[in-house]
């Protein structure tokens, strides 16, 4: 169902504009308001209003509507961020798949982390809609799909020329052109943004160029569409500060080592779409094809590991991914109800050069690590089948097959050699993972929810042997829900969820190989309430609560939150008369301690952040606050031993190092509509 | 409820977790109890001189699931450290060493460095069985780590054990050794030089069981 409903709606904005052919339509836009029903009782959509008030600064950000998501971002203002879900540190994205129309965006075998998922490229002014889902029950999800799944709409929503420029305390600068011709789709838009700045504290500089076209013509009752999306970016990452030099004065909370990184990130992604949507029937054919080149350069341990040259690292990427996804469902009348079959193909193919080196303090290489080419492909095949046997109950079995081909074409041996042949590695896996969903009194004011399903993950490429059958991480999800709206405007969800892991798989890099860590389970529970107490005034709270663990030693899994909650305030008002309209939000979030390695916990964080929007005849004003409070907030906590201070004895001791959270910022940004 | 209500509320609920907590405790060194010895292999030992240089004395928990893969690091990570270099007169008093830096939580191995021209020396007279009495002096040099020395402790930092004895046994160093090796340079003194094939003092030097690490109360 995941695109059913918003192209049926679409469907019916066209029918609209065929009815009225030959009139003039001047800028309006029929918009056909709906509700979709929710296929799991965790499930949550970001659009129109609340998207324009969540408090984000770049896709990746938007992630965080998700209940019991968080999100780290110790790279920088252009690295992938670091995500935790559900109990699971996702590191840079290998247990959540995000997707944009479909597209998949995380990179699997990127060198900086497996399923790298770095939304950068995508400007928040262009996202129509977010779809968050947790669990695995959707068979339209492949690879990464283990925790979590998202998927962004891309289009532009006003027509006309909107020119804003938006400056920052935190020495930030942006300027944005987005276009959507008069009487255009959606679809159609030009949109250029530039952003720079230095940001609070050290090592925090960014700059970043973003291009996206786009081009939706409907011929008849398909819809033709192409987009495309290009990406410059360059940014400092201050990297981490150990705890015991922060309390001892030797670095500020916002500062950085000598030895801080830094990183250079391009990436363009075109797609074609052609799509057919109809009362009962209907398909969508998309193919798309994207570069990426990724540079990154850190240190996190000063001279620990490598006293004589110092730990610094540089990696590096360059490839290319291309992909067909194909897709069709259609209604058919049965056993006295309607049944919705579904059915789709999903096709992938990603090449890419990588490397990875040791860097002495001044910069020169010398240690190559990494000099390899990688190939991964997969084709999935896809059916599901949505009953309702009885009015009261809707019923969707779902099978995902996926076959996964792994390639290693070139490598370094064991003393830094590259190896062509006989290097050259291929593996395979297939994937057979079932999915089932039930809702038992579906739009009800009260609806229970149950769901089952299995996700996977695709193994590291350069772990592989040649002739293996590539090792495939799999988890399985149960999740059961109640929804309860006791009155309109007043929603109430309580999820339960276990997912288990059979054979944990994490890839070593150090040693090139697969290490198992045994079984894994995560047990939670996610509560959220949302209300609209009256027009115009919306409130939303969400408290999640996640038990991971080693099965066989009960030690807690390592990173993952445990407690997560936020709360928002949201407003939005209109004055047709004059005409103004507007709109605000605040919210705050809370992550609760953390438990680390070694038996460590991290600390906690209250964040508050602002936003307000607000529109008078052609003029914009935009305002966004980050951590209002102004609290100094750890926004990673990592234990390991460091050596950033050679003058000191080389202790291997693991301490406490912290990534400093956003600091207190406004930016305000002033904008123009040209009709 | 207010949101300033229930953000407290939940930073009370969740902050309950204690943090891992420092302590430290004094380590002592020794090595000959009783000079001369007999061995397994019923041969007299005399020493006259027994020295051994160590440095960096370290502590590691138990391995995490994670490392204990055949072949991995299949050590925890480093819960104690007393860093430091010491040349111990193993036929002398017990010496102390220093404070280590510990976090609390359970240990299992400890490991230290070998690292000296010489790094050990050992000269004394080995009286066979058969009454055949052979001089030796063998003085190593080495650049090693002892690891994987067994410790079963668990620390507590409210309260922090007596003190850590790293015992040293000549016994064990030597309990490998040839004593019927031939003297190949004809100086009647038995050294590593010595023979087609050496001897096996290394070994001795570098196992385990050479060392022992207790925690006492």
């Amino acid at each position: 169902m995941h695109f059913i409903i918003p192209t049926l709606l679409l469907c019916l904005s066209t029918l609209a504009d065929d009815a009225g052919a030959g009139e003039d339509q001047g800028d309006e836009e029929l918009v056909v308001e709906g509700e979709r029903p929710r296929e799991t009782a965790s499930e949550s959509v970001l659009d129109g209003e609340a998207l324009e008030v969540f408090p984000a600064r770049s896709a990746d950000e938007l992630l965080q509507a998700m209940p019991g998501l968080h999100q780290s971002s110790h790279g920088g203002h252009g690295k992938a961020y670091q995500y935790f879900v559900r109990g699971f540190d996702a590191v840079h994205g290998a247990d959540i798949a995000v997707s944009l129309e479909g597209i998949p965006l995380n990179e699997p075998g990127n060198v900086h982390g497996h399923g790298y998922l770095d939304l950068h490229f995508l400007p928040t002014e262009l996202v129509r809609s977010v779809e968050l889902h947790k669990g695995s029950s959707r068979a339209e999800v492949g690879d990464f799909g283990v925790a979590a799944s998202a998927d962004f709409q891309l289009g532009l929503p006003e027509p006309g020329l909107l020119a804003q420029a938006v400056g920052g305390t935190d020495r930030s600068g942006e300027l944005l052109l987005a276009w959507r011709p008069r009487g255009g789709e959606s679809g159609d838009f030009l949109v250029a943004q530039a952003d720079t700045g230095l940001g609070v504290g050290e090592h925090r500089a960014w700059r970043q160029l973003n291009l996206a076209a786009g081009l939706e013509h409907w011929f008849g009752l398909t819809r033709a569409r192409v987009f495309a999306l290009g990406y410059q970016g360059a940014f400092e990452s201050p990297g981490v500060i150990r705890e015991d030099d922060l309390l001892g004065g030797e670095v500020d909370f916002y500062g950085a080592y000598p030895e801080a990184g830094d990183g250079l990130s391009s990436r363009l992604l075109a797609a074609a779409e052609l799509s057919r949507p109809c009362a009962g029937c209907g398909w969508r054919v998309l193919a798309w094809g994207g570069l990426r080149g990724l540079e990154l350069r850190r240190n996190f341990t000063g001279y620990a590991q490598h006293p004589e040259h110092g730990d610094g690292v540089q990696q590096g990427q360059q490839g290319g991914a291309v992909g067909l996804r194909a897709m069709g469902w259609e209604n058919v009348q049965a056993l006295g109800g309607w049944h919705t079959l579904m059915a789709g193909v999903d096709l992938r193919a990603d090449s890419a050069l990588q490397w990875e080196q040791g860097l002495e303090p001044d910069g020169a290489v010398w240690q190559d690590r990494i000099d390899a080419v990688v190939q991964q492909g997969s084709a999935g095949v896809w059916a599901s089948a949505e009953l309702h046997p009885w009015p009261w109950l809707e019923l969707e079995p779902g099978l995902r097959a996926e076959l996964l081909g792994l390639g290693l074409l070139r490598r370094l041996d064991d003393d830094g050699a590259v190896l062509v042949a006989p290097a050259p590695a291929r593996a395979w896996a297939p994937v057979l993972a079932p999915k089932l969903r039930m809702v038992v009194a579906p739009e009800q004011p009260l609806s229970v929810y149950a769901s089952y399903g299995r996700g996977f993950r695709s193994p590291e490429v350069r772990g592989i042997e040649d002739g293996d059958r590539a090792p495939v991480s799999l988890s399985d999800t149960q999740e059961a829900g109640l929804r309860w709206e006791p009155r309109d405007h007043l929603d109430l969800t309580l999820v339960g969820f276990h997912t288990s892991i059979d054979n944990e798989l994490i890839f070593d890099h150090t040693a090139a190989r697969f290490v198992s860590t045994g079984s894994t389970r995560r047990l939670g529970v996610e509560a959220s309430a949302s209300a609209e107490p009256v027009s115009g005034l919306r409130l939303e709270a969400e408290l999640s609560w996640t038990d991971g663990r080693f099965v066989a030693t009960g030690e807690p899994l390592p990173f993952a939150p445990r407690w997560l909650g936020s709360a928002g305030l949201y407003h939005s008002g209109e004055r047709r008369s004059r005409p103004l309209r507007w709109n605000a939000g605040l919210r705050g979030w809370f992550l609760g301690p953390r438990p680390l390695p070694d038996g460590f916990y991290s600390r906690s964080a209250f964040v508050l952040d602002a936003t307000a929007h607000g529109e008078w005849r052609r003029w914009v004003v935009e305002l966004e606050i980050d951590n209002l409070l102004g609290s100094r907030w750890r926004d990673g906590e990592f234990v390991y031993p460091s050596w950033f201070h050679r003058d000191e004895p080389r202790s291997e001791l693991p301490v406490l190092h912290i990534t400093a959270g956003e600091p207190f910022a406004l930016r305000l940004g002033v904008g123009r509509r040209f009709p | 409820m207010r949101l300033t209500t229930i953000a407290p509320i939940l930073l009370l609920v969740a902050c309950a977790h204690e943090q891992r907590q420092a302590l430290s405790f004094p380590v002592i060194a020794l090595g000959m109890v009783e000079n001369p010895f007999v061995g397994e292999d019923q041969v007299e030992v005399q020493l006259d001189e027994a020295w051994i240089v160590l440095a960096d004395l370290r502590l590691e928990a138990p391995a995490s699931p994670a490392a204990k893969h055949p072949g991995h690091d299949f050590s925890g990570a480093t819960s104690c450290e007393l860093l430091g270099s010491w040349e111990l007169n193993l036929l002398a008093d017990p010496q102390a060493l220093g404070d280590v830096a510990c976090l609390d939580g359970e240990l299992a191995t400890g490991r230290m460095v070998l690292t000296g021209d010489p790094v050990v020396g050992l000269v004394g007279t080995a009286t066979l069985p058969d009454s055949t009495q052979r001089a030796f002096r063998f003085e190593l040099v080495l650049d090693d780590e002892i690891t994987g020395v067994p410790v079963e402790a668990i620390l507590d930092a409210e309260a922090p054990p007596a003190q850590l004895v790293l015992e040293i046994s000549p016994a064990t160093v030597l309990a490998w050794v040839d004593w019927d090796s031939l003297d190949s340079d004809g100086d009647d003194v038995l050294t590593l030089y010595d023979d087609l094939l050496g001897n096996t003092v290394p070994f001795g030097v570098v196992s385990t069981a050479s060392y022992t690490i207790t925690i006492t109360e």
